[in-house]
């Protein structure tokens, strides 16, 4: 049913880090529900890549910093693509 | 749970409801006399009356438990609605052909309209249930 995704991300952490941000604060900041943001960290829904750059923006660090795609990943997919 | 989570979630228990008791009353009536007097035709407006207020009952009351959250809905909702909405227009899809062959072989109006209804109903239950699948493991 659920494709699982290869994307990562240090949402929790970087919220943590940012003074305790709250993920209904990064969700009002960002524009999208507490349920959304949720997903996202829990790795159940990869964001379009503007909400991934607001969600980096919000956070105050580059995006490379929030969402990781190991290389790995991106192999296998090439070769199951060709 | 989103706001948009729970108004699917309720939607879908309606439609099964709703439509639970009219096919439950037509199957019943369908024991006792011949196809030609199931007064299935009449049954549509409690039916449409029915899913009208129960849908409006549930909506002010999901939005009643959490006012911040009424009516909100983003990116995640949208593409979820939409991969539901696929699963749900395959349904339909099927459905519609039960029913243009049941047209094709001269069945009675009666088994037409009741497979066409049917599809109808399926197709939204398959699309809540799917939404309502992948709000839970993810898309």
């Amino acid at each position: 049913m659920a494709r699982p995704t290869c994307l990562t991300n240090r949402i929790a952490a970087l919220r943590s880090d940012a003074g305790r941000m709250t993920q209904k604060d990064l969700a009002d900041r960002v524009g999208v529900t507490r349920q959304t943001v949720n997903a996202i960290e829990l790795g159940k829904y990869s964001p379009s890549l503007e909400v991934a750059f607001r969600i980096a923006r919000a956070l105050g660090v580059p995006l490379e910093h929030v969402f990781q795609y190991p290389q790995m990943s991106l192999a296998t997919e090439h070769k199951s693509a060709s | 749970m989103a706001f948009k989570e729970k108004s699917t979630l309720a939607m879908t228990g309606i439609l099964v409801l709703v439509f639970g008791w009219y096919f439950a009353i037509v199957v019943g009536e369908l024991t006792r006399s011949p196809v030609r007097d199931v007064a299935w035709a009449g049954l549509m407006i409690p039916v449409v009356v029915g899913l009208v207020v129960l849908a409006a009952i549930a909506h002010a009351a999901i939005a009643i438990s959490a006012p911040s959250q009424a009516g909100r809905e983003d990116e995640r909702d949208r593409s979820l609605e939409q991969r539901g909405a696929q699963v749900g227009g395959y349904v339909l899809a099927a459905g519609t052909v039960g029913g243009l062959a049941l047209a094709v072989v001269d069945a009675p109006t009666f088994w037409i309209a009741q497979a066409l209804l049917a599809a109808l109903v399926l197709g939204e239950v398959a699309k809540g249930t799917t939404v309502l699948a992948l709000y839970r493991w993810g898309i």
